[in-house]
């Protein structure tokens, strides 16, 4: 499966856009804590007053998808959605299982809608407008992988471009023991048939593939100050696309695998430039 | 759209374990409500369980999967043979070439709510440390390993249409090429959460629904798991059901109402007719989503009534199994081919006065008439909806 990428998305501990992102990679960043603070994303696209009320997940989601439509060009109220999360909004679930094991049991309403999982992309969707095909997918601590793997499959299969969006957050303290999530990451890539744009416009184009074979993770190079961006590669399910977006900064044609189950891997490819 | 079709289906909800149960109380119209006993839960409502899962029992040997929703899972792949399907095709196909693709709304958080009962020092009990259990792909992981699959695991969580969507994943997934089968399903079981949720939005009825109905008044929650194995045609019997359609739209309206005029529901059934190549007279039968809520309703039948001539026949299922949510997909695609094979439409149980301000009348009876298509609509919170054609086999 081929497909160009025609935009990126990123918020996360340091993070708030891709220069961010890549300044981790290339080094150049001050980081005064460990791990850094950074603003709570506010994304205009939600109105002021349901953003006040909308949960980090949503907000964070929202924020990257609209960052990558954004740097696309592509009209968000068109594209068709893919959002992936490990473990959907814990924050919600933490409260709703604390709430229910009190003796009145009164959930917030609003609470209560916010925690489907599709939450994040129903907000997207209500705020963009769009009334395209819209998936919420996890695949545990393979969800990433899962998640590009259906972006790439809707993509070529539809013929249409596909907004995937990986979100997972800091796991509340109750589940840290066997879930620890050390931090809050996002990260949003617009994929796009491979026939949308001329190859000679320098569009990132790359080839997915399903291979039956077993993998580990790769692993990421990152500058040595930067301890707080490994721990989150490794313990954030949605930060593992960190590997690809690396790949992508600096162009590097090598393919990257991600393991996609006991047996099967997640083969990825970017062209060398003709 | 290539021919992919359903190789094997199976279904076991609040009114039947297993497809011979199924056809019984469908076509006998018994119900399978009851009053709420679920336990912890005081509300005054009626629910769709199944009483097999309490007596599900878990070993040493597999207790890091306890969940109720794991336990419903095992249950209902074990009926109608599906198991051995299951492994007929493995065999011709191998293991790595068959993908998972389950639909569930609330996974396994019926015991994390157990596990927050029994909190010590803000930290769960030991015995409940199971991080394959309390994550949102709970149900997949499991079947991974009960199954022995080795092909992609994916979970869809969309709220109500979660294991409608399946059918497309899987479509894809085939055309693709990314697998050669699919087991999809959805799974979801009774929990607080959506019990006491559902409360607080005031949508629950302290009565058995009655989709519909002048007097509807909420829904029921149920419980379900529902299971269907998706081939390409090469890999099926010539008259096997046809996966014929499917269509998939947001309302991009509002968290938990749909959009006032069904906008985001009149989409995904044309989508799945133009997918389907079939004009909206060519469909025989559509098993709605039918909540029993009063907007619900009331949107569906509007954008029914816009699409659909008035000989087309309708009805909802609610009344047999409950609102079973992130199952409700597939529990409905399920009674739908059922109907399709037997060429017998169910009627809506618990409609006796239909509401005559609905633009298009509904089924009340069972009703024997053949069938080439029918269509099965899932439309969820987030305003995600789903639409599916089923097909009799050996057409085109």
């Amino acid at each position: 499966m081929r497909c160009q990428v025609l935009g990126s998305g990123v918020w996360g501990p340091g993070i708030c856009d891709w220069t961010s992102l890549t300044g981790l990679f290339d080094g150049v960043n001050d980081v005064t804590s460990d791990p850094p603070l950074t603003q709570s994303p506010k994304p205009d696209l939600i109105p002021a007053k349901e953003r006040r009320r909308s949960p980090l997940c949503v907000r964070m989601a929202v924020e990257v998808a609209g960052q990558a439509c954004e740097q696309s060009g592509l009209n968000a109220a068109d594209t068709a959605c893919v959002f992936g999360s490990s473990m959907g909004d814990s924050d919600i679930t933490d409260y709703m299982c604390r709430t229910l094991a009190t003796d009145s049991k009164l959930l917030s309403p609003t609470k209560f809608h916010n925690s489907v999982h599709n939450a994040s992309a129903g907000y997207w969707s209500i705020s963009t407008g769009c009334t395209q095909a819209v998936n919420s997918v996890s695949g545990f601590d393979l969800t990433t992988p899962i998640a590009l793997l259906e972006a790439g499959v809707f993509c070529v299969s539809e013929q249409q471009p596909v907004l995937v969006v990986l979100f997972d957050i800091e796991t509340p303290d109750t589940f840290k023991d066997f879930i620890p999530i050390s931090d809050s990451f996002a990260a949003a890539l617009i994929l796009a048939p491979d026939s949308t744009n001329d190859h000679s416009t320098g569009v990132p184009v790359l080839t997915v593939q399903r291979e039956s074979r077993s993998s580990d993770w790769p692993v990421l190079d990152l500058p040595s100050q930067y301890k707080f961006l490994q721990t989150l590669y490794t313990t954030n399910p949605s930060a593992r696309i960190l590997s690809l977006l690396e790949h992508i900064h600096h162009r590097d044609h090598s393919p990257i695998q991600m393991p996609l189950g006991e047996n099967a891997s997640l083969v990825m490819s970017m062209d060398k430039p003709a | 759209m290539i021919d992919i079709r359903v190789r094997a289906h199976t279904l076991t909800c609040a009114a039947s374990t297993g497809l011979n149960a199924l056809r019984t109380a469908l076509w006998n119209r018994e119900s399978g409500l009851r009053k709420n006993d679920f336990p912890y839960s005081d509300l005054v409502t009626w629910i769709g369980r199944v009483a097999e899962v309490d007596n599900f029992e878990w070993t040493n040997t597999n207790s890091e999967w306890k969940s109720r929703n794991n336990a419903l899972a095992a249950v209902g792949i074990e009926q109608d043979g599906f198991i051995s399907e299951l492994n007929n095709v493995v065999k011709e196909l191998g293991r790595d070439r068959v993908g998972i693709v389950m639909g569930t709304s609330t996974s396994s958080i019926g015991h994390t709510e157990a596990a927050y009962r029994e909190l010590e020092n803000e930290r769960l009990p030991r015995e409940f440390h199971q991080p394959k259990v309390h994550n949102s792909h709970a149900l997949s992981i499991f079947l991974a390993n009960y199954t022995g699959l080795r092909g992609p695991a994916m979970t869809i969580s969309t709220a109500c249409s979660s294991s409608a969507k399946v059918f497309a994943a899987a479509a894809r997934w085939l055309t693709a090429n990314i697998v050669d089968a699919v087991l999809v399903g959805g799974v979801d079981s009774l929990c607080l959460s959506v019990l006491h949720g559902f409360n607080s939005l005031e949508l629950i009825s302290p009565s058995p629904c009655r989709p519909f109905d002048r007097r509807r008044d909420g829904i029921n929650i149920g419980e379900a798991a529902g299971f269907a194995l998706i081939v390409r045609a090469s890999e099926a019997m010539a008259d096997s059901v046809r996966c014929s359609g499917y269509g998939e739209s947001s309302d991009a309206y509002h968290m938990s109402h749909p959009h006032p005029e069904g906008r985001g529901a009149e989409q995904a059934m044309r989508g799945a007719l133009t997918r389907a190549q079939l004009s909206a007279e060519e469909i025989g039968y559509i098993n709605l989503h039918g909540t029993a809520s009063r907007v619900n309703d009331a949107v569906e039948s509007e954008a029914i009534g816009r699409l659909f001539s008035p000989a087309t026949k309708v009805s909802s299922t609610k009344g047999w199994t409950g609102h079973a949510l992130g199952a409700a997909g597939i529990t409905e695609a399920i009674i739908a081919i059922e109907s399709l094979q037997a060429s017998r439409i169910p009627g809506t149980l618990n409609l006796d006065e239909p509401d005559e301000s609905l633009a298009f009348p509904v089924q009340q009876s069972n009703l024997e008439t053949s069938l080439q298509h029918v269509m099965s609509n899932s439309f969820g919170f987030g305003g995600n909806n789903c639409s599916l054609v089923f097909s009799k086999g050996q057409l085109h």
